[in-house]
């Protein structure tokens, strides 16, 4: 067995050993709302280590994620707040170390059959449970319910207390029937006092993860299993039921301390009757009808310097658009559906930070993913005391939005008002026909990126438009609105639409009345220069209310319209294939570009830092004296369990 | 390494037209593990120093790590991206360039 290592130190933070059990999160968060301080506050909720199918330890990941400044030329990310979402299943590799890929000194790839009995970073992992042979074969694999409850909720904890930053213990679960979901329950992770755990996280993917093939589980005292009653239907229509039960568990167990939001939505094709692929509209209105309270949206892909975002020809679309799939990229698209019907379902975006590709995870290029935090980050609202209920409460309420490459900061502001009531994102307006209808839209953006790249944008380029690739530039807004005709009931027409894989999915249209309704080019917002070189955007535009309900959503960019393979004539971003038909000729344009008929094209992370792109979630607007919209029951159901468990 | 030698013993009884009339994680890790290892053999066959041949072994370790992670959902889309790269070898290195990063003999 290899000696212990002080994997610690050589993670780039001085920390002390993690003490094992820890303490409560019982600190006063770092950063409390006071006049003038940032609205939203930023996090990632999808994020891998070694102890999956990531390149980086645990303690690694979230020390650049969370800690500040750098560390030897190496820059850190400091996030406000943290969901590690790792995957279900089971995994070989102690995730107290990094991968030997990730090129980090004295850091090799070491198994849990190395570690056994020893203690590092405060932990001793004894066994490993559930149903693996004893003494385990080399190299076996442990359980993921086992490795988050004794060596990821710890590292967490501490790495939270570390930084007086939120920190949560979440999972990219295995959904059956389907392909991967963002959950979390945070239950028992928080206590007021004395020691957390991640219990009922471990046992959520112990009974749901389709890849979890354990039959034992968390044995008690006597050694009898806790967790009875796993469902191993795992695929197809069976499967999708399973992942029903799977968020009816969660609104049973955690309905204001649990989310579900699918992932990567379009990746897998269309939903598989057979077998585990992907998802159909209907699959997301199952989920939010079961769990109204934590089936609340989905993710779009991540993987942003990858040079298909991990999206192959047969993912719904075939391929990603502007980096985001097209289930939220296309105006009348799948979200578009969801939001026609007055759903609560909103839009998320996160790294999916598993490694660097061809690079070390200390190097600034990429061919693969970034860090969380680095590129991609999502923005929820501050809080006078922030905790990690206040990222669900956030993420529930709608009021969010994410963006790429630091297009906007979080100093953010949409809201609408009618009649001096204002309302902002994932909130509803009432009107009477006629009514003007006031929004407002002020965004920040900063002077610089964490790009490495200084070079001219090659998209923008083409149109003669000159953008740095360090330093975001705001083109344009669009708002899209698109008409609300009420929830569709299960077994009736329209519930369930036929989905197809590859390009032909990007002909669907789910909602025909969404439209960009208004664009605003930057050139003529108001524009403040701020200190530092940041410049606050601002415009203010009304909208005639109707007679029928409806909502508004913002998305931003730095491309303009009609960019030659980036975007069409109305601004919608293009298949992102085209994008290698562009050019990178600027001399310093990097190496690992690839070469198509002798000239370098644009790809990877120059790409992602060329095309991006903000979306921002809806505000709702319905006449008055007509019934509530499901947005408006399900923000009261959740309203109603707050104030019942006081 | 016990999930992939379970997933070779039965690639190679099952040989490389294994059919797929329903959901089977094994049968799909043992197709995962057998294109690795196809395509690893036919990349050791470029150059050393072919930076195609790296983008190629990387995204093949990728495939395999995830593999042993229980997660083949993303090995069908590496294997064919690995094909197209070993076909169309479209990294290269104009003379004078190299890949910098941090080595791990580099100081933390």
């Amino acid at each position: 067995m290899p000696p212990f290592r002080s994997a610690l130190l050589l993670s780039g933070a001085t920390v002390a050993a993690i003490a094992s059990p820890v303490s409560a999160q019982n600190w006063v968060p770092a950063k409390p709302f006071s006049r003038g301080a940032s609205p939203y506050v930023a996090g990632d909720m999808h994020n891998h280590t070694t102890c999956t199918d990531g390149s980086t330890s645990t303690s690694y990941l979230l020390d650049r994620s969370l800690g500040a400044g750098s560390v030897n030329g190496v820059p850190n990310f400091n996030l406000d707040w943290f969901i590690h979402g790792n995957h279900g299943g089971s995994g070989n590799r102690d995730c107290r170390f990094s991968d030997t890929s990730a090129n980090l000194p004295g850091d090799t790839t070491t198994y849990w059959t190395d570690t056994l009995g020893q203690t590092i970073q405060g932990i001793t992992v004894t066994s490993l449970q559930g149903n693996v042979a004893n003494p385990p074969a080399a190299r076996a694999n442990m359980f993921r319910w086992q490795s988050i409850r004794e060596v990821e909720y710890p590292i967490i904890i501490q790495k939270s207390q570390q930084y007086r930053k939120v920190a949560i213990e979440g999972l990219e679960s295995n959904a059956p029937g389907h392909e991967h979901v963002d959950t979390a329950i945070i239950n028992g992770q928080f206590p007021a006092s004395g020691i957390g755990n991640a219990d009922k996280q471990a046992e959520y993917e112990f009974r749901f993860d389709r890849s979890d093939a354990d039959t034992i589980g968390l044995r008690d005292a006597s050694g009898n299993p806790v967790w009875t009653g796993k469902n191993f239907s795992n695929s197809g229509n069976a499967g999708h039921q399973k992942s029903v039960q799977a968020v009816a568990w969660l609104q049973a167990n955690g309905p204001l301390t649990s989310y579900y939001v699918p992932t990567h939505t379009e990746r897998a094709g269309a939903f598989n009757p057979t077998g585990s692929a992907g998802w159909n509209i209907e699959h997301f209105r199952d989920f939010n009808n079961a769990g109204p309270t934590v089936a609340f949206g989905i993710e779009a892909p991540g993987h942003f310097a990858d040079d298909t975002h991990s999206y192959g020809s047969g993912a719904v679309g075939g391929a990603t658009y502007g980096g985001s799939g097209i289930y939220t990229a296309k105006v009348g698209g799948l979200w578009d559906g969801l939001l026609g019907e007055g759903r609560n379902s909103f839009i998320y975006i996160s790294s999916d930070w598993h490694n660097r590709g061809v690079f070390g995870a200390r190097d600034r290029a990429s061919t693969a993913d970034f860090m969380p935090g680095e590129y991609t980050k999502l923005y929820v609202p501050n809080q006078n005391t922030f905790r990690a209920q206040s990222v669900i409460d956030g993420m529930r309420s709608g009021n969010s939005f994410s963006t790429n490459g630091d297009l906007i900061g979080p100093d953010f502001t949409f809201r609408a008002t009618v009649n001096g009531v204002t309302r902002t994102m994932g909130q509803t307006l009432e009107f009477n026909p006629g009514d003007t209808i006031t929004v407002e839209m002020r965004m920040v953006v900063p002077a610089t990126s964490n790009s490495p790249y200084t070079f001219n944008n090659p998209l923008t380029k083409q149109v003669g438009v000159f953008q740095p690739l360090n330093q975001p530039k705001l083109d344009h807004v669009d708002l899209i609105t698109g008409n609300i005709t009420g929830a569709i009931q299960p077994g009736q027409p329209g519930y369930a639409v036929a989905n197809a894989g590859g390009v032909a999915g990007a002909a669907i249209v789910y909602n025909p009345s969404a439209t960009v309704a208004q664009t605003f080019n930057a050139a003529n917002m108001t524009a403040t220069p701020l200190a530092g070189g940041a410049t606050r955007y601002e415009f203010t535009t009304t909208f005639t209310a109707g007679t029928t309900p409806f909502y508004i959503r913002p998305r931003g960019t730095n491309i303009p319209r009609s960019t030659p393979n980036v975007t069409d004539s109305a601004g919608n971003p293009l298949i992102d294939t085209l994008i290698t038909n562009v050019v990178c000729d600027d001399p310093a344009c990097p190496a690992h570009m690839p070469t198509v008929s002798g000239t370098r094209r644009v790809d990877f992370d120059v790409e992602a830092w060329s095309n991006l792109w903000f979306y921002a979630n809806p505000i709702f607007f319905r006449p008055a004296d007509t019934p509530k919209l499901l947005v408006e029951t399900n923000a009261d159901l959740a309203a109603s369990l707050a104030t019942a468990n006081r | 390494m016990t999930r992939i030698l379970s997933a070779l013993l039965l690639a190679c009884l099952a040989g490389p037209a294994l059919a797929h009339d329903a959901y089977d994680e094994e049968a799909e890790l043992a197709e995962c593990v057998a294109g690795v290892a196809r395509l690893r053999e036919q990349a050791s066959a470029l150059p050393a120093d072919d930076l195609s041949r790296r983008f190629a072994e990387t995204d093949l370790r990728n495939a395999l790590t995830e593999a042993e992670a229980g997660d083949v959902d993303e090995c069908p889309i590496l294997l064919d991206r690995v094909e197209q790269t070993l076909r169309n070898r479209p990294f290269n290195l104009r003379p004078g360039e190299t890949l910098r990063g941090y080595g791990p003999d580099d100081p933390a």
